[in-house]
Parts: structure tokens; C-alpha cells; sequence
């Protein structure tokens, strides 16, 4: 009986396993880099910014989220938030993102940043 | 509960499970900031399997409750992840426990950790609106899965010590 069951949890740990490798390769798989990238800035699923990437100096953008400011810097291609009034702070250690699989989430402040290519602008990325 | 070992017993496993709630916060989270892997299952699990499920609910809403409060996080969007994470996650290894009873308490856990960050993350899909989410489902469905066989080993050792089933004989409860 407690061998049968061992047996099933290593199915069950294999099968999960199997799954996020797999889908963590997808994802993975699916960055595109292109010169033409926009960040777009989102509260609550409305777009507040729409940030060119290909300007290369640094600009900083104030955004009011629903507890409170983030401060946005995009450079070189790439886009931050570089300060946030939020308690754990996870969105400003991300750094810099240049990929447009990998959005920053500030789940406290209800935002989320975007990369999209200029001729998919309104086509959702990811 | 009107055994005072027994209650005493709850208490501290209670306690030990609002540690780990607070040492865990610490813990930067995968892409998704707020999100936790629920190491405080290890004591939810022990509690489940050695004193029974009405002890397991009452030390999983406590540990729920005044972990938020210690952390004065109540309230916020943390403690709604928080509070579906455990609800679902409770759940979900119950069904197993009592319904399934075909794996070991590793994998309740595992299952268990799985709907922990599956129900946290459903909470920011719904607050953002967004399916981008779902882009990092992968990677925490994997820390998840880690989690999940760390949190049953160590509970699983817990119990085979024999500390709360010595506990329970020497005071019948």
C-alpha cells in the first residue's frame, strides 16, 4: 500500500515536471528581439504610457498606480521601474527588461509593463 | 478542544506556523511579486495527519489571520493572495487526504503547493485583468512543484519522530 502510493506521487511529481519544463521552453523559445519595441504601461488593464524604445537616452515617467507612485525609466532599449511605494519591492529588483517575454508586475499597484513590437500594438503580447 | 495538552499542542503548532508565514515574506517571490510558496504547509500537513481536520482548519486560519496582523499586511492585496492560497491549497489536499488517499503525504503536498500558487495566481489575474500573468505560470508551477516535495519531506519526518503521537498517548486525546 505505501509503496503503491510512493509510486503514484513520483508519477504525479514526473508528469507536473514534464509539463513546466516543457512550457518554460515554450516560453523561453518565444522572445523576440526586434528594434521596433514599445513598453506599454498598464493600471488595472487600461494603458497609461506607451514608452519608444528606441530613443536611446534615459527618460523617467511618473505613474499613479492604486496605492501609490511608480517611478518608470527606459533606456538603451530597455525598461525599469526604478522606484515604487509598494512593501516588497520585487518590481524594482527586476532591473532592466529588454525581452518581450518577461513583463514587470507590480501586483500592489495594480501595473503591468509590457514589451510589443510597434506593428503589433494592439495585439497583446503574451 | 477540552483537553489542555491538546490545546497547548495546537498552539504551538500554530506558533511555529506563523513563523515560518513570517520568515517566508521575506523570501523575494518568482516574476510575480506577492506570491508564496507555502511553507507554512508543513505544519497544516503534520496537524492534518496527526491530530485530524477540524485542528488543521482552526491552526490554518490562524496562522492566516495573525501572520497579516504581525506583518500589518491585512487587508491589503498580499493577504487576499494569502488567504486564497491557503483556502484552496487547504482544499485541495484534503480531497486527497480524505476522498483519494491514493498518494503519501508527499504527494498531498505537492498537489497541495500546486493549487497554493494556482489560486494566488487566479487572485492577480483577476485584480490585473490580464492573462500576462500567465507568462511566469510555468516557472512558479516548478519552485511550486520543489516546494511542494520539500514541504512533504519535512513533514513527513516530523511525524515519524513520534513527538505529537507520544504527546497524544500520554494524555489520550
Amino acid at each position: 500500500m505505501e509503496k503503491k502510493k510512493i509510486r503514484n506521487d513520483l508519477i504525479l511529481i514526473f508528469v507536473i515536471f514534464a509539463l513546466c519544463i516543457s512550457a518554460i521552453v515554450i516560453v523561453l523559445l518565444s522572445h523576440r528581439r526586434k528594434d521596433n519595441l514599445v513598453a506599454k504601461v498598464y493600471v488595472r488593464n487600461d494603458v497609461v504610457e506607451v514608452i519608444d524604445l528606441s530613443i536611446k537616452e534615459e527618460r523617467l515617467y511618473e505613474i499613479e498606480g492604486t496605492e501609490g507612485y511608480l517611478t518608470i525609466s527606459a533606456k538603451n532599449g530597455g525598461v525599469a521601474v526604478i522606484h515604487s511605494d509598494c512593501p516588497n519591492q520585487d518590481c524594482v529588483h527586476m532591473g532592466y527588461v529588454y525581452e518581450t517575454n518577461r513583463p514587470i508586475i507590480c501586483i500592489h499597484n495594480g501595473v503591468y509593463i509590457i514589451i510589443v513590437g510597434k506593428a503589433f500594438n494592439d495585439v497583446e503580447a503574451g | 478542544m477540552k483537553n489542555v495538552h491538546k490545546l497547548a499542542l495546537i498552539a504551538i503548532l500554530t506558533a511555529g506556523a506563523i513563523v515560518i508565514s513570517i520568515i517566508e515574506s521575506f523570501i523575494p517571490s518568482v516574476g510575480i511579486p506577492g506570491i508564496k510558496l507555502g511553507l507554512a504547509n508543513i505544519l497544516i500537513l503534520v496537524t492534518l495527519y496527526e491530530l485530524g481536520v477540524k485542528e488543521a482548519i482552526f491552526v490554518n486560519i490562524s496562522r492566516v489571520l495573525l501572520s497579516a496582523l504581525l506583518r500589518g499586511t491585512i487587508f491589503g492585496m498580499g493577504f487576499f493572495m494569502s488567504v486564497s492560497g491557503a483556502v484552496f491549497s487547504f482544499l485541495a489536499m484534503l480531497l486527497l487526504f480524505l476522498l483519494i488517499k491514493k498518494f503519501s503525504i508527499i504527494g498531498v503536498s505537492v498537489v497541495g503547493s500546486i493549487f497554493h500558487v494556482l489560486a494566488q495566481l487566479a487572485v492577480a489575474w483577476i485584480y490585473l485583468g490580464s492573462v500576462v500573468v500567465f507568462v511566469y505560470l510555468p516557472f512558479i508551477m516548478l519552485s511550486a512543484l520543489l516546494t511542494g516535495i520539500f514541504v512533504g519531506a519535512v513533514a513527513r519526518l516530523i511525524i515519524k519522530t513520534g513527538i505529537i503521537k507520544k504527546q497524544k498517548e500520554t494524555y489520550n486525546f
